[in-house]
């Protein structure tokens, strides 16, 4: 069944969000939700009730008084409360990141191990000392950022020397697509030799 | 003594359609203390993320070892700093460490030897400075909150290893400033590095964006911003607007916004003793509704930090009533109001046009162009400078309709216009 299409019964509907019952019964008896489709035992809830009442949950939970959710509730279409609820998950994940981590430092190692397990540079020839502070390879921030799910996707490009400060760059993900285009330019910049013709680091 | 910031909200008009209107409101933001608090300057920790990249051979990464040594040189033992190089691998000259005499002799002779090769691994560059001088300790723990934190971001060229899409990067700065306290400066050099991605790095990361034409313009700038660094005495101030749900808002300035349904978070920077900025906002008012009074709020406060305290004026309210279409009309717009809307449009126009001939859309940029030019001309009247604004932007129409801007021009103005809508100073002049 569509998610769109499904429908719930008040319990599965508080099961599906972690509110109790009464809670729904007190948000549609306060405006702040519409009530249910039908009355009686065949009350059913539909994909809009689970919305708004996850977008009430996430305002309640940043201390927005109950007048001020009615307010903002009021007049927002499925669709503008679907794009609020995934900007405010966005923001709930990036807030969780940086809550999580035990100092401003440790946050932002983690950024950077998160940018290097995309995109692992070539290894530094001067020491580059991590503060004894963020023992990275250790920490919880460090082992969650290596999970494949959350890494970002890699951009890495390759580049070849056409002349004197002449050069061509190619992402990598592109480069077996563009190979016959990549020798055209490399015949047309007279760079023949095997060697040259290898990607510079 | 801790600094106070006066916050004044003008609106050009009061009076809103029935049918709905859009109002600008101009927010004038001033540092009013001068006097220094007690136990002096802050601390400043400075990260100098520098590129060395082969295109920076020559002059340009010359200067930039002076200039890096300059600054250094300016610091003392109050301050944290710490230079990081990168090609397509990342050095850490120097960890942040106290500026200590044996620390500045140690930079200087590290710079030196620091040559230019390698392409361009500017997102991890710039994220290991970034880290090198974030606190140790949350701010609710560690003894002194005092010390700005900036990270100071050089370059030539186009990132092009790791993370380069623009968005990303921008959006990690903002994210690093608020959660990390660290912002983020940038000096583009030369004619091939990306301004769409260095001014809104800058502008997340509430620093300023330098477009640096000569190596003099790089000493300068170094300089400059350190001197407005080291005179900060209000750290990390936000404009923060809460209105009815229905309305919704645009921040015209170029300043870097959270925008929520009937809030918004605009982060203003730091700001000297006596510095003034205007923020401008456009609020979209809905059609007069049926049940609700006829009368829309909007709220305004500023938070910031003074000497490590957190700071917060009150709220204050400006009421905006519905009124019939013939009171509309003969509401008169508030011409000290729109001079700063018109600016702020302008130079809001000027960057996208810049962003747009250089993409090859100079259809789109003319539009632009006219589309605002067009506006200015209905409410300049004998504002001389909202004519001469009005002028330049039909004077950049026609230069723009002869094909895409030049690098060296679309870098210029679009440097410009960022740093005149944020209100800073250009401190490649002598």
């Amino acid at each position: 069944m569509a998610e769109e299409a499904r429908t719930y019964t008040i319990e599965a509907l508080a099961d599906a969000v972690g509110v109790p019952v009464r809670t729904i019964r007190f948000y549609i008896g306060e405006g702040l939700l519409p009530g249910p489709d039908a009355r009686g035992r065949s009350a059913a809830y539909g994909q809009e009730h689970l919305l708004r009442l996850r977008l009430i949950r996430r305002l309640v939970d940043q201390h927005v008084p109950l007048s001020e959710v009615r307010e903002r509730l009021a007049g927002l279409s499925l669709d503008d409360v679907h794009t609020i609820l995934r900007d405010e998950d966005r923001r709930s994940e990036r807030r969780r990141v940086a809550d999580d981590a035990p100092s401003p430092k440790a946050y932002v190692a983690e950024l950077l191990a998160q940018a290097t397990a995309a995109e692992p540079l070539r290894p530094s020839l001067a020491p580059a000392p991590v503060p004894a502070a963020v023992p990275l390879a250790d920490s919880a921030l460090a082992r969650r950022a290596m999970r494949p799910a959350e890494q970002q996707s890699p951009t890495s490009w390759r580049r070849w020397r056409l002349a004197e400060g002449v050069e061509l760059h190619v992402r990598a993900d592109v480069e077996q697509h563009a190979r016959s285009l990549i020798r055209r330019l490399l015949d047309a910049a007279g760079v023949t030799s095997p060697t040259a013709r290898n990607p510079q680091p | 003594m801790t600094a106070s910031v006066r916050l004044n909200p003008h609106p050009e008009r009061h009076l809103i359609r029935p049918t709905g209107s859009f109002r600008h409101v101009d927010f004038s933001i001033r540092a009013a203390a001068a006097t220094r608090p007690a136990r002096g300057r802050p601390g400043l920790s400075l990260a100098l993320v520098l590129d060395r990249s082969g295109s920076m051979h020559g002059d340009k990464i010359r200067t930039a070892r002076e200039a890096a040594a300059t600054v250094v040189q300016a610091l003392d033992e109050r301050d944290r700093v710490a230079v990081v190089v990168f090609d397509d691998r990342i050095d850490i000259l120097q960890s942040a460490a106290r500026v200590t005499s044996h620390v500045k002799a140690s930079v200087r002779a590290a710079l030196e030897r620091v040559d230019a090769r390698g392409s361009t691994a500017l997102h991890q560059g710039w994220l290991t400075g970034c880290r090198e001088v974030a606190a140790d300790e949350r701010p609710e723990t560690a003894l002194n909150t005092t010390e700005l934190a900036r990270c100071f971001l050089l370059t030539d060229g186009l990132a092009n290893v790791g993370v380069v899409d623009p968005e990303q990067i921008a959006a990690q700065a903002a994210d690093i400033r608020r959660n990390a306290g660290v912002g983020t400066s940038t000096f583009g050099i030369g004619l091939d590095y990306a301004e769409h991605l260095l001014g809104p790095v800058a502008v997340a990361g509430a620093g300023q964006f330098h477009h640096l034409r000569t190596a003099a313009d790089m000493r300068r700038t170094f300089s400059g911003e350190l001197t407005e660094l080291l005179a900060v005495v209000a750290s990390g101030v936000r404009l923060e607007l809460r209105t009815d749900p229905r309305v919704s808002i645009e921040v015209i300035s170029q300043y870097f916004a959270d925008t929520r349904v009937g809030a918004a978070a605009i982060d203003i920077g730091d700001l000297m003793a006596d510095e003034e900025r205007h923020v401008v906002v456009r609020f979209g008012f809905p059609p007069l509704p049926t049940t609700d009074p006829s009368t829309m709020y909007l709220e305004c406060r500023l938070a910031w930090l003074a000497d490590g305290v957190p700071c917060t004026s009150d709220w204050s309210g400006l009421p905006f009533s519905y009124a019939s279409q013939s009171a509309c009309d003969q509401e008169v717009r508030d011409p000290s109001v729109m001079h700063w809307v018109g600016l702020h449009h302008a130079d809001r126009a000027r960057r996208e046009a810049m962003v747009l001939s250089r993409a090859g859309n100079s259809v789109a940029a003319r539009k632009r162009l006219q589309q605002v030019a067009g506006h200015i001309r209905e409410y300049a009247g004998d504002d001389h400078e909202l004519v001469a604004t009005e002028q330049d932007l039909e004077s950049m129409d026609a230069q723009v309709s002869a094909g895409p801007v030049a690098p060296s021009v679309a870098k210029e103005v679009y440097s410009t216009a960022q740093r005149r809508s944020r209100g800073q100073r250009d401190l490649r002049e002598p």
